[in-house]
């Protein structure tokens, strides 16, 4: 049950991600009500969903270098994860993979292709392996999910937190992304195929220090 | 018969020859008479050695301590190394004590000791000696080993064993009887006489003393305050030392020529004695007498100022009580140290040991705690699923994924019918989750949640009571050691103590430094004697001729004398190859501890020994002392070779080294000491058993580390 459980909270994470993330080009056909680029960004973007203590700290780093962010904002962002115990309950583990990537999405993309919500294009490089992939979300898809999904209690959390999740790094690209997650011991150093150990005391001291206040 | 054997007959008749026109056969024979006989002397080793293999002793320190002193011991060389007055001559002295019945410990030490045993090897045979001290002494000589004497005592068998007892006493004095006795047996020792003048200002007679087991003991225990002797202090006294050494070398002839010279001793005192009442009788005038009496007068006095000098007390015992006293203040308060010492080190436990189980019963509420979030993550998947499964079930497979190709409508309409997929034309084997199974299973973890908050509060509760606990204790612990740290020191009290023991110290010297003033006393009591003697024969007036007597007794003189010069020449000849033997042995050693310079050594009639250094005569008394040291050493290893090597002599094989180069001596002479005594070690390993103490460390060297026992600085070797 819990594989089943599992494959139907990827499926809808990484749809919903399109569905929150994703352009709307002027000359977006009748079909795609939106084009998302890359999958690195995905992968980044469903990384910071997975792990709010990532998230927390990726937050607070932000505010280091950037001085146009209300602090005020961010702490109670931060405090109200930490109260709502996110970092326990939230968590949805993964394995990190070799060169950095992350889990597999091709089954899920796979899916979401065939069922029609996505259509998909992508470049082929001499040696076969394809780039610069284009996700479009298509209207079916993003009617079906302001008629049926955004509206569920337990599935709201996923939309919020998104949003969230736009608001403060929507601006960085998947590599930039990317390469802002191996700043952190917890994520590069660990050895191939293992989890990723939580941020939790680092985020309690840089906040602690930030804010004099101490996390739940 | 041996070869050393004397006939008496014949010897009887050589003495008469001189004499026969003034005296009969039958009277030599009577004066030359010796109930043992004159051939009790063998100079044959009996190939007997004395060896100490254990010695256990026990009882209460002053400071209240029990204590049991237990030490194995082995052939060959034992050292002990400690500070001076740490107890290494005690050790030695509850030796002495065990072997000779003779008690020298000190007196403050012997009252810590209850139960002494030693255990020896006399040849084959092991002896146990017990001596219990409490009360009168009484105890016995068990022919076992001390660890049978234990598991028998334990047993409460001790009395059932007759036939293993050697002997039993019921008090000092008729241990050192017994003693003497069971060693003069085995060893074939005896009791050699001398005499000496009455100190005893009403006496004027020679008395006769022997020489016991307890003195003959002295050629066997090297005290460090006899080095500068080659026997002991007033070894010259009656010739002691001399008699001790013909004891040992068991020279033939020395059980008569003892007797007799004894015998002479008493003639010659006895003409002595009329030839002074002769001589007061002739020179009788007033004027003697007067003179006399003014001599006695002029005695009496000084001897009165003599006894005030001497009554002059050295007493220690006021310093001795007020040390007691801050011994048991010190005590007292040592005691309550260790108490307070311990009630705090109890609470520290149970402190430690409540901070153990708050640890243990927070990592359960992390345990629970996580737990708890595990579920609830759980419980929040199954209701996310439960609430939007339905979004992704019932959709049309339009596109396929890897060509992107539509599906068309007659696929669609073919899986609907087959049930098959379109795509890829397999049977779906991918299950939709059954509600009811949903269901199930967030009852089954909601409860578990429930379960888990109930036992979450039962450890909070636990943490919360046992943290209230664990303050009240931390409390407790700070108070306990607040009063410690509050205990008073006792620097003040022990360096009073040291102060009085130096006091202790210092009349003890001072006492020894009086001495001469006692001998001088004991010199005015004899002439006080003789002078009283002389004027109550002058008012006596009573004339008696004791010529008749004084003739007689002259010629069993001048017959003694002959008999004695006879018995001497005899001895000398006898002897002459023994002593040559010995003679080269000393020579040997000594050159082998360094004494290159002397050329000779030997030994004369009389037993005196002499060397020749740098081609110059010298007495032993004349040496420096670490000469004296080495000329000892050399001397009584000698000994121990004429047996071990040429089977002559009694000596027991056994020695004890008390201080080698004890204070008093100054370093130059303690050169090369330790590595003269690793040679011998070296060269007579199991023959031989010799115990050293010493405070030097350079000792350690001599033997191997289970022979040597090392104390710290200060420590006390029991």
């Amino acid at each position: 049950m819990d594989s089943s459980l599992r494959k139907f909270r990827d499926r809808l994470r990484i749809i919903i991600i399109l569905y929150t993330f994703c352009e709307h080009p002027d000359n977006s056909t009748d079909s795609i009500y939106g084009t998302f680029r890359s999958e690195i960004k995905i992968q980044a973007l469903d990384f910071l969903l997975r792990y709010p203590d990532f998230l927390c700290l990726e937050l607070l780093d932000l505010l280091d270098s950037d001085h146009t962010l209300d602090p005020d904002e961010i702490r109670n962002i931060i405090i109200d994860i930490y109260h709502k115990k996110e970092p326990e309950l939230r968590v949805e583990e993964m394995e990190k993979f070799f060169h950095g990537a992350y889990e597999s999405i091709d089954e899920v993309i796979a899916f979401h292709v065939s069922v029609g919500f996505l259509k998909h294009e992508s470049k082929k490089r001499s040696d076969g392996k394809t780039y610069d992939k284009y996700y479009h979300v298509t209207k079916a898809c993003a009617e079906r999910i302001d008629q049926f999904l955004k509206d569920i209690p337990s599935v709201t959390w996923f939309f919020d937190r998104c949003k969230l999740i736009k608001k403060y790094f929507d601006r960085f690209s998947g590599t930039e992304l990317k390469a802002r997650q191996y700043r952190y011991s917890e994520y590069s150093v660990i050895s191939y195929k293992s989890h990723i150990r939580n941020v939790n005391d680092k985020v309690r001291d840089k906040f602690k220090q930030r804010f004099n206040y101490q996390l739940s | 018969m041996s070869n050393t054997d004397i006939n008496f007959k014949e010897f009887v008749k050589y003495v008469h020859e001189p004499f026969k026109e003034r005296i009969t056969f039958e009277e030599v024979n009577k004066i030359l008479f010796l109930k043992q006989g004159y051939n009790k002397d063998s100079p044959t080793s009996l190939g007997k050695s004395l060896s100490l293999n254990r010695l256990r002793f026990s009882g209460k320190k002053v400071t209240g301590e029990d204590y049991i002193y237990d030490q194995s011991l082995s052939k060959g060389i034992n050292v002990w190394i400690a500070d001076n007055h740490k107890g290494k001559s005690t050790i030695f002295k509850i030796i002495k004590f065990a072997i000779t019945g003779t008690d020298s410990i000190k007196r403050d030490i012997k009252a810590w000791i209850d139960e002494i045993l030693l255990e020896f090897n006399i040849g084959q045979t092991t002896y146990t000696c017990f001596i219990d001290r409490r009360g009168r002494d009484r105890g016995a000589l068990y022919r076992m080993t001390i660890a049978n004497f234990l598991s028998f005592k334990d047993d409460q068998k001790l009395d059932s064993l007759d036939e293993d007892v050697e002997f039993d006493f019921k008090s000092m004095k008729q241990f050192e009887e017994k003693v003497q006795e069971f060693f003069f047996e085995q060893f074939s020792f005896y009791t050699l006489k001398y005499t000496q003048k009455s100190s005893s200002k009403e006496e004027f007679e020679l008395n006769t003393s022997n020489l016991s087991w307890a003195t003959y003991f002295k050629s066997i225990y090297l005290e460090s305050s006899n080095y500068e002797y080659l026997f002991f202090d007033k070894e010259n006294f009656g010739a002691q030392g001399k008699k001790i050494f013909e004891m040992i070398l068991g020279l033939p002839l020395t059980y008569p020529i003892n007797m007799l010279s004894i015998q002479l001793d008493k003639i010659s005192e006895d003409i002595g004695r009329i030839k002074l009442i002769d001589k007061t009788k002739t020179e009788t005038t007033v004027a003697k007498k007067q003179e006399l009496e003014k001599k006695y007068a002029t005695v009496n006095a000084e001897l009165a100022d003599a006894n005030k000098l001497t009554n002059v007390t050295f007493s220690e015992k006021a310093f001795v009580s007020e040390y007691n006293a801050i011994q048991n203040k010190v005590n007292e308060t040592r005691k309550q140290q260790r108490v307070a010492e311990e009630a705090h080190r109890l609470e520290q436990v149970r402190q430690r040991s409540l901070e153990e189980e708050l640890a243990n019963l927070v990592e359960d509420k992390q345990k629970i705690q996580n737990e708890i979030n595990r579920l609830t993550k759980q419980e929040l998947n199954v209701e996310l699923y439960r609430q939007a499964e339905s979004f992704f079930t019932n959709l049309d497979i339009k596109v396929c994924p890897h060509c992107e190709t539509e599906v068309s409508e007659s696929k669609k309409a073919h899986e609907h019918t087959s049930h098959t997929c379109s795509l890829c034309g397999e049977k779906p084997t991918e299950q939709k989750v059954d509600e009811a199974e949903l269901k199930e299973k967030a009852e089954r973890i909601k409860q578990e949640i429930t379960g888990h908050q109930q036992r979450l509060q039962t450890v909070n509760k636990n943490i919360t009571n046992q943290g209230q606990n664990l303050e009240k204790i931390r409390v407790a612990v700070a108070a306990l050691y607040n009063q410690l740290v509050a205990m008073p020191s006792l620097q003040t009290e022990n360096d009073k103590l040291k102060e009085l023991e130096d006091k202790i110290e210092a009349i003890n010297r001072d006492r020894k430094n009086q001495q001469q003033f006692f001998d001088k006393k004991d010199q005015l009591i004899k002439d006080e004697a003789v002078l009283k003697f002389q004027l109550d024969e002058l008012k006596k007036v009573k004339q008696g001729d004791q010529n008749a007597d004084l003739i007689a007794l002259q010629l069993k003189k001048e017959i003694l004398d002959y008999a004695l010069l006879s018995l001497g020449k005899k001895r000398i000849k006898l002897n002459e190859s023994i002593l040559k033997i010995l003679e080269e042995l000393i020579l040997k050693e000594v050159n082998a501890f360094g004494l290159t310079s002397i050329t000779r050594v030997d030994i004369d009639e009389k037993f005196n020994l002499s060397f020749t250094q740098n081609t110059v005569p010298v007495d032993f008394n004349e040496m420096e002392p670490g000469e004296k040291l080495r000329v000892k050493l050399g001397f009584y290893l000698s000994l121990i070779q004429l047996d071990i090597e040429h089977n002559l002599g009694r000596h027991p094989r056994f020695l004890i080294f008390d201080s080698p180069g004890s204070e008093e001596m100054v370093p130059k002479h303690l050169h090369g000491l330790s590595d003269m005594l690793k040679n011998v070690n070296e060269r007579f390993t199991d023959q031989l058993q010799i115990f050293i103490g010493s405070a030097l460390r350079e000792f350690e060297q001599i033997t191997t580390s289970d022979k040597t026992f090392v104390k710290n600085e200060d420590e006390f070797v029991f």
